[in-house]
């Protein structure tokens, strides 16, 4: 029962994060201008990227896992954030509005 | 995570999904006009064949494409894309005019292509059909000769004892790289660190200074699993290599001393392989080869220089991009 349950949860979880995904990508192909597609890439997609990586760690069914999974999010949210950051004021300074 | 594929069974959905992504994404990175388009399918290619390697059970290769494919491909293709300016291209003229020109020779390009792919086809036909599918035989004497190399990994025996020579050899290519680099390019081949680039905002360094550590660890913890574990010189290398680039990009201060102390790595690496390989010689015994005795220590300090050398290597290969000299 336990095992279903994980399961279930499991599929819940990554089926989630595919949805994000998608939807972050069908922000960045739909979004006008630089700033915009940012947005849409890094908030969906970490979300997406969290959720598929949760439901890994509950399939894997181990804390050491988890753990991992989770230095891997927390070093690609970074990794998004800052580049999204650098990203979005180089066009804030071509485009000043 | 990914279980590794065997042989002996058909592929499965996942095996056949990720082929087709290899190839459309290997005609991407061919296909367009654009560098960064080009570029970006290229960089995409990389993970997949870092996930199509891991499927079939070589995490060391996996390792080692994801390690150059992110960390110096991608400043490398990346510079290239947004700052290499490409001249205009010596065969744009006479194309236009070829195409122009009609008569016989509109007719001569595809019947030459088809001609082409007809020899192709038949060829790789001949090899398929005579072909035969048996999975590597090398398993067994290898598990018998592991003593003898110092180290319980296999590709680690592999790389740096049974075949120790094609190891120098390609270690010593990749220094050779280096050194053309060092000597074609101005101030030694570090002009690029007198030029000052525009600010970079701090939230990039304050990153770049926090993940710093983990890189460095993962380098290292690459380094010393090699002998047990998947991992090696090549890998953490790369890693290295691209921990000095981001820094660089970022425009992190590197202590100068360390910059200025790479063309020593650069070559301390295939000297300590040199060294190491005299040493057999020295004691009555054959050319690059390590006694059980001192087999661990010799194999390993190879690895520990041969990785300094490595990532002295490729983030030269970087830091001459930003040459005047060298960059259109």
């Amino acid at each position: 029962m336990i095992a279903v349950l994980l399961d279930l949860a499991t599929a819940v979880l990554v089926l989630a994060g595919a949805f994000f995904f998608t939807a972050g990508t069908a922000g960045l192909i739909r979004f006008p201008g630089v700033r915009n597609k940012l947005h849409a890439l890094t908030k969906a997609d970490n979300l997406g990227l969290g959720l598929v990586l949760a439901g890994v760690a509950l399939h894997l069914g181990s804390w050491a896992w988890a753990g991992l999974l989770l230095l891997t999010w927390l070093l690609a949210l970074g990794a998004a954030a800052a580049s999204a950051h650098l990203l979005g004021g180089l066009d804030a300074q071509d485009a000043p509005r | 995570m990914i279980p590794a594929l065997d042989p002996a069974h058909a592929p499965e959905a996942l095996d056949v999904a990720l082929g087709l992504a290899l190839c459309v994404t290997a005609a991407l990175a061919l296909i367009p006009r654009s560098r960064l388009a080009q570029s970006m399918a290229f960089l995409g290619l990389g993970v997949l064949m870092t996930l199509t390697w891991l499927r079939l059970g070589s995490v060391d290769v996996a390792l080692a494409e994801a390690a150059l494919g992110t960390g110096l491909l991608s400043a490398l293709l990346v510079w290239l894309a947004a700052r290499g300016r490409p001249r205009p291209g010596p065969d744009a003229a006479p194309t236009a005019a070829a195409s122009e020109a009609g008569g016989p020779r509109r007719f001569l390009v595809p019947a030459l292509g088809v001609l082409a792919g007809a020899v192709a086809a038949l060829i790789v036909l001949g090899v398929w059909s005579r072909a035969e599918l048996l999975p590597p035989q090398w398993g067994e004497p290898l598990a018998e000769q592991m003593d003898g190399t110092g180290v319980t990994h296999e590709i680690t025996g592999v790389l740096l004892s049974f075949r120790a020579y094609d190891t120098l050899l390609e270690s010593a290519v990749l220094m050779f790289a280096a050194v053309a680099v060092l000597a074609l390019g101005r101030d030694d081949g570090f002009h690029a660190l007198r030029v000052s680039a525009p600010a970079m905002p701090s939230t990039l360094r304050w990153l770049v200074r926090a993940t710093a550590p983990v890189l460095l660890l993962l380098a290292f913890w690459l380094l010393v699993a090699g002998s047990s574990q998947p991992g090696g010189a090549f890998q953490s290398g790369a890693v290295l290599a691209g921990l000095l680039i981001l820094l660089r990009v970022a425009q992190v201060p590197v202590n100068r001393r360390v910059i200025r102390a790479l063309p020593a790595l650069l070559v301390a690496g295939v000297i300590a392989f040199l060294a190491a390989g005299l040493l057999g010689p020295a004691m009555g015994q054959a050319w690059l080869a390590w006694d059980p005795a001192w087999a661990f220590a010799a194999v390993f300090s190879i690895e520990v220089l041969l990785t300094c050398g490595i990532a002295a290597a490729l983030s030269l290969l970087y830091l001459a991009l930003e040459n005047p000299v060298g960059a259109r």
